[in-house]
Parts: structure tokens; C-alpha cells; sequence
């Protein structure tokens, strides 16, 4: 039963994935020929304009030609050549997944972990000053733009007090003399741009922990759990967590596969070399083909997410089992 | 002989308005004593009170004494901390509540959920000890054993509520108090499982506080029965006698109201009016503003004081050698 209801969550994503790719390519194809950019360039002869198109393929046909060639080289993971580095695409992208997945990574589980266990705590003291407090406080960093949370920690933290480095993944033009030393200057670097997402994504796993706790704990069974002598902080630990983490479980992922993408603004501050920054870049420079790259990987990476969310859910609720 | 428990003047205030005012009752070993009443008169609160159970909103006053078999000393239990009520929670009362649907975790196997109330109580810490626990108590209760290895969601409402039973009794209680354990089963289970509770009652010696508004079922499994009105008692008194000569209005218009089954046709009648604002009760009587037979006298507070052997209303006029009809005293009353 389990491995048929896996099986149905996996052709759904593999299908929602092809839809991604075929949108891709219509969506590049609406923004008009990507060639017009180079007529800019003063003493373009027409011929040279003719052969740019006959180089990107852009003389083919529309579907029998340039869909055709898009499915095919996308399938053996050629995304196309970037215009701006004339590196391949996918080697662009290579490059900055780990970085991205590194931030969004520790953002995400510090968020989590945080977010949630400040919910517990207020929504276990409900309606009193802690609650109030970490309402507040939860309530402003998520309405507070994330690069306003960036400029400001650069402020304090690299300028008033320079203690950390304002921006980049690493000490530029250093020879690491063993892994100890790199790793440690990757966090040093990792610190505000990690705490700038944490922050980002802190009060809606706050909010949402709070809310799930504290329609668990008007639950029947947490006055059952009550009468049978159980201490009120196990009750809560053994009983009404488990119960109000569902909610978060799917929330959590589907955000980390969102803020792959959503870390835009956060690695730009930073100089952060991820996928945000890369895609930033793209958009400054018109580079298409690393445009509808970066875009096939945050849809796959938001797809992927949600499969993990549905896994996750049915490892965590057995009533998910059922149905 | 003494009593098992003693409860007087239980009250029970939300911002000063009370909820629960002033019940006393005692309750032998081994005895089923009912309570039954309109929605919101107190019923269930009053069931949480003895376990000291309520929400933060809720303040209590009260003595409740437990004598428990073998215990040494009587347990106070309105002096009781949160740390000591803990120790007396489920290993001398447990509880059977309403909607059997949300009463266990449901993502928790069950014999997880039981195995952590035996091992609250007890010294069995062993997985084999317990596991025998639960296998007998799922025999006793009339469930598969193979049930215990179960979700919660995975079995039908009545199996449900048979497994809370089961947990009420994993710890050897003296007394269970049921609130509302058929209100969610459809009528056949609800047959069945009051028969499980008589049963247990009779074989394990159990004391019980079942509660209710359906008078039905007080009627077919209680010894005693107590009519609740507005957060007070009544009427109490043994149940045959409650039932066949009832010394409080209330109590007469309530039975007036059920549905006699080969009786004439047509709507029972409803008592006029609603129970009041417990924020700004009536004064006097609780009863008065929807009693037929209500005079001047009513004004004054009546004292629950005995009326009959075993049998106690607040009422002034009782005891009542004959009841008037309702309409012509109402309309007589309104004339005065």
C-alpha cells in the first residue's frame, strides 16, 4: 500500500516537472528574440545578425526545431551556454547550488528549530508577557524585509563592531593551509547572511507552531493525557508536540524548496556566490539561458520539496496511512 | 461504614460568576451514583473538579476527601498541590470522556499510550509485564489484542471508547467517572458498552460517577442519582425513588418531558424557558423563573435537606404528596 501511494506522489512530481519544462521554454520564447539585444552593438551587419541566430538555433523552426533540440539537450542536463561567462550553464549552476544549499540549509533549520520551540513556549504561557513578547518580536522580523535585516547586521556586525566579514563565502585570495582553517572561514562568512535568514523565515514557523500548539492543547486527549497523572511538561513534549508539528513538517519544506529561489536578496547583500546571486546577475545582464536554467532548478527543487514534505507526513501521521 | 468519597460544597467560579456552586455528595465503595442535568449545568465540571482537572480560567474551593482501599490515611484532595494530584490522577480515579474520537493521541500506537499510564503507577517497568497488563485488559473490555498495536484512527468509535475504558482501569482505580460514555455511539453500542461498565462495576468492585443527560441511561446503570439545575444538586436520592415519586420540580418536569415508549402519541412537553446566566443567577430558588409552582417563598434560597428516606430535594414545598398540573398551577401562580 505504502509503495504504490509513494509511486503516486512520484509521477505526480515527475509530471508537474515536465510541465515546468515545457512552460520554460514558451515563457523565453514570449519575451521576443533574444538576439535584438546585440543589435544595441553599433556596425551590426545584418549577416553577423543571421549567423547569431544560426548559432543559438533561433532560424529554426519553433516546435519541429527549437522544442525539439530544448527537450533533448535539457534531458542530458545541457541547459545551453551562458552569454555573459560563455560557461555552460549547468556548470554555472553547479557551482552555486552547494553554496545556496549550504545558507538556505542552516536558515532553514535554525528557523525551524528556533521558530518552533519559541512557538511551544508561547503558546504553552498563552495570552502572558513571554507570549506577548515573542508575538511581537516574531511578528517584526517577519514583516522586516530581509535586506533591510542584511544591511542593518552588516552595519553592526562588519562595520560598527567589525568582528565579521560583510559579505562573500570566503576570504578572497587565501591559500587554506588544511580543511580545519577553510571551514572556519566559510562559517565566520556563513554567520550573518545565515542569522539574516533565520530571521527571515523565523516568524512563520513561530506563528505556525504557535497556532497548531495551541489548538492541540484544547485537544481532548491532552486532558486525558492530564488524568492519568502525567507531568504537564511531558504532556506537552510527548503528546502535544508531535501532534502540532504535522503542520510545520510541510511548511518547512515546501519553504526550503521556495526559498532556494527566495534567497535572491539575501546572497546579493552578501555577495553570497549561491543561485540568488546568480540569477541576480542573469537578470542584470539579460542572460537567458542561465535564466531558464536557475528557473528549472528552483521549480525542481520546489517539487522535490513538497515529495519530501508528503513523506515526511506520511512517516509522522499514520492517519495519512489510511486514506 | 465510610464512604469513599466526600465532596462538600464544591464550588467552581469563572471571574467570579459560579459555574459549580455549592455540591455536596458522597459516593460508597462500589456504588454507581449518577449525574445528570441540562447542558452546561456543571455536570462535566464538576467531573474535572475532582480531578482538579480545570482550566486556568476556573478557580475552586471545596473539601473532597478520597479513601481509597488500603490507603492508610484519607487523601485530601482539595489540598492537594498539582505535584501530589498527579500521584492520585488515574491510580485511584480515572476518567471516561465524551467523544471517544479525540480521547487518545492519534499518533501514538494505543499500547504505547497505555504502557506509559501503567508505568506512571507502578513499579512494572519490564516491556513483557506490561504487555501482559494490556493483553488482559483488552480481553476484559472485549477487544482483540491485536487492537493494541493499533492507531487510534484504525478502529470504529465503539472500539475506541472500549479502549479508554480499558485505560480508565490499567491502573486498578476505585473510581471511574464517565462523562458522557455512550453520548457518541450509536444506540446498540451504547447498550453494549453500559453493560461492559455494569459488568467491570460488579466484578472489580468499582466505583462510578456516571454522567448524563440522558436519564435513560442513568436509570438502567446507577444506584443513586443526583438532578443537577445551574451549577447545584436538586435532588438526589436513590434511583427508583427519584424516578418514580420525584420531590423536586425540576426533576418532575424533566421526567415529564421524556417520550413514553407505548404511551400516547405526540411531543413530550418541553420545560418553558432556558437555564440562567450563571453570571447573574436568579435570586432564590435557581429553578424559579421557569417553575409552574413557584410563590413567593422561592425568593428565599431552599437548603437541600431530606424529604423522603435516602431521598433529599431543594424545595421548599417538598416533600409533594401530589403533583398539580403544571399548566393550571402556572396559570394560577400568574393570576396571584
Amino acid at each position: 500500500m505504502s509503495g504504490r501511494w509513494l509511486a503516486g506522489k512520484a509521477a505526480a512530481a515527475v509530471v508537474t516537472l515536465v510541465f515546468v519544462i515545457v512552460f520554460n521554454f514558451f515563457l523565453f520564447r514570449v519575451m521576443g528574440d533574444p538576439t535584438t539585444q546585440f543589435t544595441r552593438i553599433p556596425n551590426i551587419t545584418p549577416t553577423e545578425l543571421a549567423d547569431l541566430r544560426s548559432d543559438y538555433g533561433l532560424d529554426k523552426p519553433l516546435l519541429t526545431g527549437q522544442f525539439v533540440d530544448y527537450i533533448g539537450d535539457t534531458a542530458s542536463f545541457d541547459l545551453g551556454t551562458s552569454q555573459r561567462s560563455r560557461r555552460a550553464v549547468w556548470t554555472e549552476i553547479k557551482d552555486a547550488l552547494p553554496w545556496t544549499l549550504l545558507l538556505v540549509g542552516v536558515g532553514t533549520l535554525l528557523a525551524t528549530l528556533i521558530g518552533s520551540w519559541l512557538g511551544v513556549i508561547a503558546a504553552t504561557r498563552r495570552g502572558r508577557n513571554s507570549d506577548n513578547g515573542l508575538l511581537g518580536f516574531s511578528l517584526f522580523t517577519y514583516a522586516a524585509p530581509e535586506y533591510w535585516i542584511g544591511i542593518i547586521l552588516i552595519l553592526v556586525f562588519a562595520f560598527w563592531i567589525p568582528i565579521l566579514p560583510a559579505g562573500l563565502q570566503m576570504t578572497p585570495g587565501v591559500e587554506f593551509s588544511s580543511w580545519v582553517s577553510e571551514v572556519t572561514d566559510v562559517a565566520e562568512h556563513l554567520i550573518l547572511p545565515a542569522t539574516a535568514m533565520t530571521l527571515m523565515l523565523l516568524g512563520q514557523y513561530f506563528l505556525i507552531m504557535r497556532s497548531s500548539m495551541v489548538d492541540v492543547l484544547t485537544e481532548d486527549f491532552i486532558t486525558v493525557k492530564r488524568a492519568t497523572g502525567l507531568p504537564w511538561d511531558r504532556v506537552v513534549s510527548r503528546h502535544a508536540v508531535p501532534n502540532a508539528l504535522l503542520p510545520l513538517v510541510t511548511l518547512s519544506a515546501i519553504q526550503f524548496g521556495a526559498v532556494v529561489g527566495g534567497a535572491i536578496t539575501i546572497e546579493t547583500i552578501f555577495s553570497w556566490p549561491g543561485l540568488g546571486e546568480l540569477t541576480f546577475q542573469a537578470i542584470n545582464d539579460k542572460d537567458f539561458p542561465v535564466l531558464q536554467g536557475v528557473f528549472l532548478v528552483f521549480s525542481a527543487g520546489v517539487i522535490f520539496a513538497n515529495l519530501l514534505a508528503d513523506c515526511l507526513y506520511f512517516y509522522l501521521d499514520p492517519r495519512v496511512k489510511a486514506d | 461504614m465510610t464512604s469513599l468519597l466526600e465532596v462538600s460544597d464544591l464550588r467552581v467560579t469563572h471571574r467570579g460568576s459560579p459555574i459549580v456552586d455549592g455540591v455536596d455528595f458522597k459516593l460508597d465503595r462500589g456504588e454507581a451514583l449518577g449525574l445528570a442535568g441540562e447542558s452546561g449545568c456543571g455536570k462535566t465540571t464538576t467531573a474535572l473538579a475532582l480531578m482538579k482537572l480545570l482550566p486556568p480560567a476556573l478557580t475552586q474551593s471545596g473539601s473532597m476527601t478520597l479513601r481509597p482501599e488500603g490507603a492508610e490515611e484519607p487523601i485530601n484532595l482539595g489540598r492537594r498541590t498539582e505535584a501530589g494530584m498527579q500521584l492520585v490522577r488515574w491510580r485511584h480515579i480515572s476518567l471516561v470522556f465524551q467523544g471517544a474520537m479525540n480521547s487518545l493521541d492519534p499518533v501514538q500506537r494505543i499500547d504505547a499510550q497505555m504502557a506509559e499510564a501503567i508505568r506512571l503507577h507502578s513499579d512494572q517497568k519490564g516491556g513483557k509485564e506490561v504487555g501482559r497488563k494490556i493483553s488482559d485488559l483488552f480481553k476484559t473490555v472485549g477487544l482483540p489484542v491485536s487492537a493494541a498495536r493499533r492507531y487510534p484512527h484504525e478502529l470504529s468509535g465503539g472500539q475506541r471508547q472500549r479502549v479508554m475504558i480499558a485505560l480508565a482501569l490499567c491502573c486498578d482505580p476505585s473510581l471511574v467517572i464517565a462523562d458522557e460514555p455512550t453520548t457518541a455511539l450509536d444506540v446498540v453500542m451504547q447498550a453494549q458498552v453500559l453493560q461492559l461498565l455494569e459488568r467491570l462495576r460488579e466484578s472489580l468492585g468499582l466505583a462510578l460517577i456516571l454522567i448524563s443527560h440522558d436519564l435513560g441511561v442513568l436509570g438502567e446503570t446507577c444506584d443513586r442519582i443526583a438532578i443537577m439545575y445551574a451549577g447545584r444538586i436538586v435532588e438526589t436520592g436513590p434511583v427508583r425513588s427519584v424516578f418514580d415519586d420525584p420531590q423536586h420540580p425540576y426533576t418532575k418536569l424533566l421526567l415529564d418531558s421524556l417520550p413514553v415508549i407505548g404511551g400516547e402519541r405526540g411531543l413530550a412537553p418541553p420545560i418553558p424557558g432556558a437555564p440562567p446566566d450563571p453570571g447573574s443567577p436568579p435570586e432564590g430558588c435557581r429553578f424559579r423563573p421557569r417553575c409552574p409552582y413557584a410563590k413567593d417563598e422561592c425568593l428565599a434560597d431552599p437548603p437541600l435537606r431530606e424529604v423522603a428516606k435516602g431521598q433529599s430535594a431543594a424545595c421548599h414545598f417538598a416533600p409533594w404528596k401530589k403533583w398539580p398540573d403544571p399548566r393550571a398551577a402556572a396559570a394560577a401562580g400568574k393570576k396571584a
